[in-house]
């Protein structure tokens, strides 16, 4: 594992959408990526897709998938090789950062503008084209491999 | 311009400061004891039948077989172990963003609390399930607490005791070394007798 490549990084989630009539609409979200295990995603071309109710009371249910009472996960694809398996997009919950998911920042009425406005998007068109850009992306695929060390408390 | 290469709908991610380097139920909890000391860390188990956390090398140390992390077993992606005899099952659990078979959580119990479990397990040639420092279901709360130290936190949940340790001082040498913000041991009792025990690194 390259912990020197797992820096946290601050992102913008920029959600364009192409209305029938041409109109174009932008949304943008402030998020995180990496800071732990791997770091942020690879930069490329993924899809979103497959929302998950990861809040309270659920079988799904994950504190770091949870913030400020909002939890949820929606599925992030690599459309390349890689070594990094089930990236997801959900609220940036416990400690700031991810292992590579996009952790969702802000509080309950932003990050449930932003489910709503993907699960809308995603229940008409099953699939959203995602590209990741993240300048100095140290674009770690996972497969440099790393082990636990040995410890002793 | 960005938005030309669209032709629908398209999620950007795109950076915009760099330089920041840097189960179904709600639980009903009942604090018991709590002698957690965040200076005096336990002694973590690691591993499970020479599975190890963060290791997807170790993986050949338990079976030959393709493993395929399986979403809605728990929370996060998951293999399940069945043993030789169909009584115990581990569950290793793969945190997202993580390459294959790189499990940063172990659980561990009974099949019969858990038999949906046997249909999507992959059974090993071992009998029973014991961690590096011998954490194994059946063992009394004396025993435990004779592996495990005092330094533990004691609740009830939904009328079940569990033990809780934890690990998450930054000076410690687990946390410093994996980078990882906490480690826990939490396991749970019946009749003062183990039937469960998780313990691993919690997902950030």
């Amino acid at each position: 594992m390259g912990i020197s490549e797992s820096a946290l990084t601050a992102i913008n989630v920029t959600l364009f959408l192409i209305l029938a009539d041409g109109t174009e609409r932008d949304w943008t979200y402030k998020a995180v990526a990496g800071g732990f295990g791997n770091g942020a995603p690879e930069n490329g071309e993924y899809t979103t897709d497959t929302y998950r109710d990861r809040s309270r009371n659920n079988g799904d249910y994950s504190e770091g998938m949870n913030k400020d009472g909002v939890g949820f996960s929606f599925n992030l694809n690599p459309q390349f090789d890689t070594g990094r398996t089930d990236l997801r997009i959900h609220p940036d919950g416990n400690n700031e950062g991810t292992r590579g998911c996009i952790g969702m920042s802000g509080e309950k009425m932003i990050l449930t503008n932003f489910r709503d406005n993907i699960k809308n998007i995603i229940q008409v068109k099953r699939s959203i084209s995602t590209k990741v850009m993240i300048n100095n992306n140290p674009n770690n695929d996972g497969r440099n491999g790393g082990k636990i060390p040995n410890v002793n408390e | 311009m960005l938005m030309n290469k669209i032709l629908l709908f398209s999620l950007f991610f795109l950076l915009s400061c760099s330089g920041n380097s840097n189960s179904k139920m709600e639980k009903e909890t009942t604090l018991i004891r709590d002698t957690i000391d965040s200076k005096i860390n336990i002694q973590p188990d690691l591993s499970v039948n020479g599975l190890k956390l963060l290791d997807e090398s170790s993986v050949r140390n338990i079976t030959s077989k393709k493993l395929l992390a399986k979403d809605f077993i728990r929370a996060h992606p998951a293999v399940v172990f069945l043993s030789n005899d169909n009584t115990q099952y581990l569950i290793a659990s793969q945190y997202e963003g993580d390459i294959a078979s790189y499990f940063s959580l172990f659980e561990i119990g009974y099949l019969r609390d858990q038999p949906a479990l046997d249909s999507v397990g992959v059974r090993i040639q071992y009998n029973n399930f014991i961690s590096d420092s011998g954490l194994k279901l059946g063992m009394d709360l004396n025993q435990l607490i004779e592996l495990k130290g005092k330094r533990y936190k004691e609740y009830s949940e939904h009328g079940v005791k569990v033990l809780s340790y934890t690990i998450d001082n930054p000076d410690s040498p687990l946390i410093r070394e994996t980078g990882l913000p906490l480690y826990f041991i939490r396991v749970s009792l019946k009749n003062n007798k183990v039937f469960k025990i998780i313990f691993g690194f919690e997902y950030p």
